[in-house]
């Protein structure tokens, strides 16, 4: 594709979320003008692109939508609800070409007459537009300042990374080896370049949060309109930085999460002015970063999650036995709306998710090496907290060894490892033919990796194993390994392209010694058990 | 058009030089891939990348070579991931400048997908192989987890 229209198709993507934001915001404040200003500039600035590169459809919505936005901006108009859901519509169907634009690098065909005919009414006098052209701004940029940053693309980026992951390989190689004269103070300083350069590059990697929240706005605009609610929305921290790998996979879940605090968690305004709430609700975003990892909250000051509902809707589809569900404290009892078949399709709303379950969200949270736990007050509101690994790409992860084959699993997914002593306090306990670990006063479930890996199970027999205990879905599991090696820090990959088909591995990574591993699934591991 | 011949076996196979990234003269230590599809021998560290290593013998259903690890290892690129192919011997480059010889009614089973085109050579025909077509077979096996269709030894009959 050529590098222009390319260009063209990032920029005005960034112009749409934008933009998609700053109408949401237009409908709060409908006569700030610096607003309606800056609306009118971008949108007048795809316009303007469109015709330079001969995009007929695009140019044409845009051309009309301005229209309005002109209006607004002369005093003409009033930015009311509906005018500027038309203008969003309109937002949404250039999106919609650019998609198609990028896919087949050009438009695809398609008829805007009935959504074009609607921005004509809407922008009362001069469908034509030639009031606004005389006073239209040049369409540069707003800061002529230097630009301080530039587009790289990401196998840009992925290459470096990979060069600096075989750079800290061999720098690992050479440590291990005994300096020889006059080496010592240039491997030193190669190590501290190379520690560096590691760490920059992960850096660059790095994206906020804030692009993940970026179309919350318009969303929880639309479920607030179908559903009669008035929601605001909060976000601090958005300028937190996360591995963009981390983020793509944290996308999904944070809009269910989103749209879920508003359709489940916010009442109806006059139901919480008649609990003394003030009429309009607040969902919030937050995130910050502790440590190697970012915590993100998507709060909501609603009715709070109902835990006898909860219990009921639990015992009616049989997640857990009657006896279980009494005994159960709030905080398991939240816990249960994220197990698979707690929310199902059939009952799910436009508003609600798309036939995406709590259950999904979790999987997808901790696909990204990460924990979702969940708090609530009844009454005033419910908190999801996320964490997650900084980067996906670099974890530290707990090696293993069944037979002669070594597997990671990320450390942020293991609850502890035990060792089983003969004669030791842990023992495995057999139960229809399945095996169990004693530990303290549960019993949990035992995935074994040699049958997993379709190993004689018997010939491990004589070792004294090591059971590494994961907190699964249905509660904790153990998989039993031959040994655990070490803790150490690795560099994950997606799995190779010819081995996508193995559902037990998340990912392949390089060890410091340039050795490979798998990167094990225990969830995936005890699915299949 | 200039290709790096290399036998499989008693086959003269050869690839495209511009799909080869280099040529090790011995396979990096390998990490086995438990229930890895057939013809995929595990993954190994490529210069800060992760490869997969395939084993042509046994895609071509060709007798195993007597030590396994010690045959040469040509790393190539196919679709952005990076494969090291196990082979027996290397013969070198070899360029040509006349188009590829006709299509290959001939072939059987695997040869038959797996290789693109041949060419004539002092040796024989060479079978240049095609390594989208390697791994499609090798992923599809891999679904159907069924045995191999009957392979046959000999590339052309």
């Amino acid at each position: 594709m050529d590098d222009l229209l390319q260009d063209f198709i990032a920029e005005t993507s960034d112009s749409m979320a934008a933009l998609d934001n700053d109408l949401v915001d237009l409908e709060r404040h409908p006569d700030d003008a610096a607003l309606i200003g800056r609306i009118f500039r971008l949108v007048h600035t795809v316009k303007g692109n469109c015709g330079f590169l001969g995009l007929p459809r695009i140019e044409n919505v845009a051309h009309h939508a301005e229209n309005v936005l002109g209006q607004y901006r002369s005093g003409a108009l009033k930015a009311t609800p509906d005018s500027v859901s038309l203008v969003l519509q309109s937002l949404d169907r250039i999106k919609e070409i650019l998609s198609g634009l990028a896919a087949t690098g050009r438009e695809p065909a398609g008829d805007d007459a009935a959504l074009v005919r609607l921005l004509g009414m809407a922008a009362v006098e001069n469908p034509g537009g030639g009031a606004v052209a005389e006073s239209t701004p040049p369409p540069a940029r707003d800061k002529p300042a230097p630009e301080t940053s530039l587009r790289v693309g990401v196998e840009t980026l992925e290459n470096i990374m990979a060069t600096v992951s075989d750079l800290v390989l061999t720098r690992n190689l050479l440590l291990s080896h005994p300096a020889g004269a006059g080496t010592k103070e240039p491997l030193q300083r190669l190590d501290r370049a190379v520690s560096q350069l590691q760490e920059d590059v992960m850096k660059a990697r790095l994206q906020p949060v804030g692009l993940l929240w970026d179309r919350m706005p318009r969303l929880l605009r639309d479920v607030a309109i179908d559903l009669g609610l008035k929601v605001r929305l909060e976000q601090e921290g958005a300028q937190t930085g996360l591995d963009r790998q981390v983020l793509e996979l944290l996308r999904d879940p944070l809009t269910h999460l989103v749209r879920n605090a508003a359709a489940h968690g916010i009442e109806k305004p006059a139901e919480r002015a008649a609990m003394g709430k003030p009429p309009e609700g607040v969902i919030k975003l937050a995130a910050r970063q502790q440590g190697g990892q970012v915590v993100m909250t998507v709060s909501d000051d609603g009715r709070g999650l109902d835990v006898q509902a909860i219990l009921e809707k639990a015992a009616a589809r049989g997640l857990a036995d009657e006896a279980a569900l009494k005994s159960m404290t709030p905080e398991q009892a939240w816990r249960l709306i994220l197990a698979p078949g707690f929310s199902t399709a059939r009952e799910v709303s436009p508003a609600a998710g798309r036939g995406v379950g709590m259950d999904v969200v979790r999987e997808n949270v901790e696909k990204a090496g990460g924990t979702l736990d969940i708090s609530s007050v009844p009454g005033r509101g419910t908190v999801f907290t996320l964490r997650v690994p900084l980067a996906l790409s670099i974890a530290r992860a707990l090696l293993a060894q069944v037979e002669d084959v070594r597997v990671a699993v990320l450390q942020s997914t293991v609850r502890e490892v035990v060792m089983l002593k003969r004669d030791g306090p842990h023992r495995i306990e057999r139960k229809d033919g399945a095996r169990f670990l004693r530990l303290r006063d549960a019993l949990l479930p035992l995935v074994s990796l040699h049958a997993h890996f379709g190993f004689d199970a018997q010939a491990a027999k004589s070792l004294r194993p090591f059971v590494i205990v994961f907190e699964g879905r249905g509660g904790a599991f153990g998989i039993i390994v031959d040994r655990v090696l070490a803790a150490e820090e690795i560099v994950i990959r997606p799995v190779h392209s010819v081995l996508r088909g193995q559902r037990l591995f998340a990912g392949n990574a390089l060890l410091g010694d340039g050795g490979v591993v798998m990167v094990l699934d225990p969830f995936a591991a005890s699915a299949g058990a | 058009m200039e290709y790096l011949a290399f036998f499989l076996g008693d086959n003269l196979c050869g690839l495209p030089v511009r799909q080869v990234r280099e040529v090790l003269r011995r396979p990096p230590p390998l990490a086995r891939v438990p229930n890895a599809p057939s013809g995929v021998a595990g993954v190994a560290h490529y210069r800060g990348r992760i490869m997969a290593v395939l084993r042509l013998h046994d895609v071509f259903g060709l007798e195993p070579p007597e030590k396994r690890g010690a045959e040469t290892a040509v790393v190539i690129e196919n679709k952005g991931e990076l494969y090291c192919l196990a082979v027996d011997a290397v013969r070198g480059v070899l360029s040509f400048d006349s188009p590829p010889a006709p299509a290959s009614a001939l072939r059987q089973g695997v040869w038959r997908e797996a290789v693109g085109e041949a060419r004539r050579t002092e040796e024989g025909l060479m079978s240049v192989l095609d390594i989208s077509g390697i791994i499609a077979r090798i992923c599809r096996n891999n679904e159907e987890k069924g045995p191999r269709d009957g392979d046959q030894n000999l590339p052309y009959r």
